[in-house]
């Protein structure tokens, strides 16, 4: 048994890290993740446009894309920017802004405390 | 001459070495338990995060199951006294490993969000390739003490010649 006291001590540190993690970010609100559609073109209208055709959900709290403002990419909004929080599927309430830069548009504004937005390299 | 001092320092000198494999396997245990569990724990948002990776994204349902495991496997290896060589030396491996990824993305895609799990989340790329050179010092500290004390053999101290 003694020989197996180490690893013993570090499961319990390892274990303990990791429930005191997830309760502090249990405690942290929601953020949903909606992805520009790849498959649409991206014009400034569309990147502007929160509907469904341009913006997929993804899932719960996923990081961002790569922060290169060349075309958009995702947005992490709060559940009141959502159409129903317990099974997403459309952004509601929201404005997002777009800059036109050559033949892409890349997000520029969001409304809306606390929401976010990463672009990605074209 | 005095057998009986010579062993003291030699157990002493072995002591230390198993001091230091023992303290390096606890570290290694908790940081591969801690970031294994947490990559199954969040597997959906880990897989994400590799499928924007531009060299592993198509690996991305492979490696979202082999990592965490391959980490859980380890932290066993190095759980069990018998097996805590062959832990040090996969250690070594994986780390390597994920440094290479790591020197990679810091040149091809240094913009993109590191998905590292826990506390680690909140390191900068750099500060994360630092760390892992630190964790592959140790793995092979780790290796070394544990090559030392399995030399050491079960040596009885020496007979009383008097």
């Amino acid at each position: 048994m003694k020989k197996y006291l180490i690893g013993i001590c570090a499961v319990v540190v390892a274990f303990t890290g990791f429930a005191f993690k997830e309760a502090k970010s249990a405690k942290r609100a929601d953020m949903y993740v909606f992805e520009f559609r790849s498959t649409q073109p991206y014009t400034q209208a569309n990147v502007q446009d929160i509907s469904n055709t341009y913006w997929e959900y993804k899932g719960k709290n996923l990081a961002g894309c790569a922060s290169v403002n060349q075309k958009a990419c995702r947005v992490l909004v709060g559940a009141a920017y959502v159409d129903n929080p317990s099974s997403p599927s459309e952004l509601s309430g929201l404005t997002i802004t777009a800059v036109q830069s050559g033949t892409t548009a890349h997000v520029s504004g969001i409304s809306g405390s606390g929401n976010l937005y990463s672009n990605q390299p074209d | 001459m005095n057998l009986n001092k010579t062993y003291d320092t030699e157990v002493t000198f072995n002591r230390r070495w198993k001091l230091l494999a023992d303290s390096t396997a606890g570290l290694l245990i908790c940081l591969f338990l801690y970031t294994g569990i947490d990559k199954l724990y969040h597997q959906s948002q880990f897989k994400d995060a590799l499928q924007k990776s531009p060299v592993l994204s198509g690996y991305a349902t492979l490696l979202a199951w082999s990592l965490p495991t391959s980490e859980l496997f380890i932290a066993l290896l190095l759980f069990m006294p018998q097996t805590r060589k062959y832990g040090f030396k996969a250690s070594v491996v994986l780390l390597s490993a994920f440094t290479l990824y790591l020197s990679y993305m810091m040149v091809f895609a240094p913009k993109l969000p590191c998905m590292c799990a826990g506390l680690l989340e909140s390191l900068s790329w750099r500060m994360h390739l630092a760390l892992n050179v630190v964790l592959i010092v140790i793995s092979i500290l780790g290796l070394i003490a544990c090559g030392k004390r399995s030399n050491d053999g079960t040596r009885a101290p020496p007979a009383n010649q008097g």
